[in-house]
């Protein structure tokens, strides 16, 4: 069970049979739909922490990446606290398929954030990649 | 958690999908994961994730 806003651990999937597990993912939809004739119930969003300064310099110049931060509390190395939700790919998950923890949330101001800049995002003439290969 | 009802919902009907569809791995290629602390992996603590502003 999980809902919109709730950050999930993705305990166990594969893509194109390589081990793509133990990543954070943010929902931003729990309602069913379908994409390209596929089911899904979960649409998410990738986390992402740095490796370094001159990386988050990088990343934070991308138009499609939304920085966060975590309670400092709960992060191996508290320093790595920060990061980005890479806003500009949605991933569709069938949650039968996937094995996964809820271990947090967003705020509901950072969440309410985070819509409003994916319809920026869209209204500059972007558009969002779909990752369907866990369907 | 809040109350899900004061988390907006997102219009799904008006997202503009790229033809590019990259694979999870190809996706996942650049994103460094967060290491949680043993009490969130083992479901003891939650965490909390704010939009960070300088």
């Amino acid at each position: 069970m999980c809902r919109r806003g709730d950050i999930i651990l993705v305990e166990k999937y594969k893509s194109q049979g390589v081990d793509v597990s133990h990543h954070s993912f943010v929902v931003i939809d729990d309602k069913d739909g379908q994409i390209k004739g596929l089911n899904y119930d979960i649409v998410a969003l990738a986390m992402s922490s740095f490796k370094d300064e001159k990386q988050k310099e990088k990343k934070l110049s991308y138009p499609g990446n939304f920085p966060i931060t975590a309670n400092e509390e709960n992060v191996d190395g508290g320093n790595k606290r920060d990061g980005y939700i890479k806003a500009d790919q949605f991933y569709f998950f069938d949650k039968s398929k996937i094995e996964f923890d809820v271990i947090g949330a967003v705020t509901v101001e950072a969440f309410t954030a985070l819509i409003e800049f994916m319809n920026r995002y869209l209204a500059d003439g972007y558009k969002i990649e779909p990752i369907t290969d866990n369907l | 958690m809040e109350n899900i009802k004061e988390y907006p919902r997102l219009d799904m009907s008006k997202m503009i999908f790229s033809d590019n569809h990259p694979t999870t791995q190809e996706a996942l290629k650049d994103v460094v994961p967060f290491e949680w602390s043993d009490d969130v992996l083992s479901g003891k603590k939650k965490i909390e994730i704010k939009e960070k502003k300088d």
